[in-house]
């Protein structure tokens, strides 16, 4: 599946809404999808809001492992490639057993977490 | 009321000139002087914490007197950046160097002003591209926070000034300020102003359901390029100071405490440095 981060968000500045707009996607589609290809169109991004709320969420949830499986990044600047590879690590970090039922919940009853 | 601002209105003087916003917003007199005439430094934290208190004399319906600098410097200067504009003051416009980004007041995210500070300051200075990310974030989360979380009525001020060496950035909102907002949920871990900055900038605080990552970012950014930050609410003052070999962590308290939230940033410019510190082997993407 191919997510375009500029055509998604309508426009050349994201915002954490937009963050949630693209979790809410990758969540619905996730045990049905092999690999999201998210291309970022070399638009600097530099929000940790956004890409906390879009892909640091997913990493409460998931082991670096499947995230790794299922998530391709093109087109992404240096920078934000390091700042999502930060957010994803501080966000493994913090991943509990409770984190991980509350995605589960959340799955079973609707809720886009992750 | 008649208020004598001191020569440099500035972080380090942030207990008298924080004083002065307060007991302006707070009195009952329906006039207020604000005496600039000895004033011949402001970094972007005292135009924006000016700036911010004028208006807010102004909407309370009290009558605002202004004596501008004696020193021709300052008051073009400020002519330049648009505070006399902002105002509606009748002093002449001036043209100043580009280095400097006009004081704006924002009722949302504006995206096209973080690109607007961040083209100015790279004509300016030349920035490299970790250090356009890293401002370009910075920028970026100051103002969510400011949104998010201070419940301001009349928004946030923003101002910005590259130097030689070093770009000022100051963001103030007259909102409800950190302690207010944070010790609802966390009332466990803060008792003071002070206490509910430092638990600000720690990962995942939020008062959000998910989130809290922002401040905690820009303070590595700060500590990686050996810069400043502050940050000031209520009574409270923390300054992260990086500049030194020895890493400085200084609490202030205020005589007055101060309803709102600003954010003031000191950053090197650096030519190389990205601003991120993960573990390389540790890469996920």
């Amino acid at each position: 599946m191919k997510i375009d981060i500029q055509n998604v968000c309508d426009k050349k500045m994201v915002t954490r809404e937009d963050g949630q707009i693209i979790n809410r996607i990758l969540t619905e589609h996730w045990d049905k999808t092999r690999k999201f290809h998210i291309d970022f169109g070399n638009l600097l991004i530099a929000s940790v809001s956004f890409i906390d709320e879009a892909f640091g969420k997913l990493a409460m949830c998931h082991t670096s492992e499947d995230l790794k499986q299922k998530l391709v990044f093109q087109n992404m600047v240096p920078y934000d490639r390091r700042l999502l590879n930060d957010i994803l690590i501080s966000r493994l970090r913090q991943q509990t057993l409770e984190t991980r039922n509350a995605c589960r919940e959340a799955k079973k009853n609707g809720i886009a977490t992750a | 009321m008649v208020l004598k601002y001191p020569s440099h209105i500035v972080v380090a003087t942030s207990n008298r000139v924080l004083s002065y916003s307060q007991t302006a917003r707070q009195t009952q007199d329906d006039k207020i002087i604000f005496d600039l005439s000895k004033t011949h430094f402001l970094t972007p934290f005292g135009i924006v914490l000016l700036a911010g208190t004028i208006s807010e004399c102004l909407s309370q319906n009290k009558k605002v007197q202004y004596g501008p600098p004696e020193n021709e410097e300052t008051k073009n200067f400020l002519s330049g950046i648009g505070f006399h504009e902002f105002f509606h003051l009748p002093l002449k416009k001036q043209k100043i160097e580009n280095s400097h980004v006009q004081l704006r007041r924002l009722t949302s995210i504006d995206y096209l002003l973080t690109q607007q500070i961040v083209e100015v300051f790279d004509n300016a200075i030349t920035m490299s591209e970790g250090l356009q990310g890293s401002l370009t974030m910075a920028i970026n989360e100051i103002m969510t926070n400011a949104f998010d979380h201070s419940e301001s009525e009349k928004g946030c001020y923003v101002c910005a000034q590259a130097y030689t060496n070093l770009i000022r950035l100051c963001v103030a909102d007259f909102g409800v300020g950190l302690y207010a907002k944070l010790s609802p949920k966390y009332s466990d871990q803060i008792q003071d102003s002070y206490g509910a900055i430092k638990l600000a900038i720690k990962d995942g605080v939020t008062t959000r359901e998910f989130g809290g990552l922002g401040l905690g970012w820009i303070k590595r950014l700060i500590k990686v390029n050996g810069g400043q930050m502050s940050i000031l609410s209520g009574d409270g003052k923390a300054v992260w100071d990086f500049r030194g070999s020895r890493t400085r962590l200084k609490k202030q308290t205020m005589s007055l405490p101060f309803t709102g939230t600003i954010i003031n940033l000191e950053i090197n410019k650096d030519k190389e440095t990205l601003y991120f510190l993960i573990d390389q082997e540790g890469q996920i993407f």
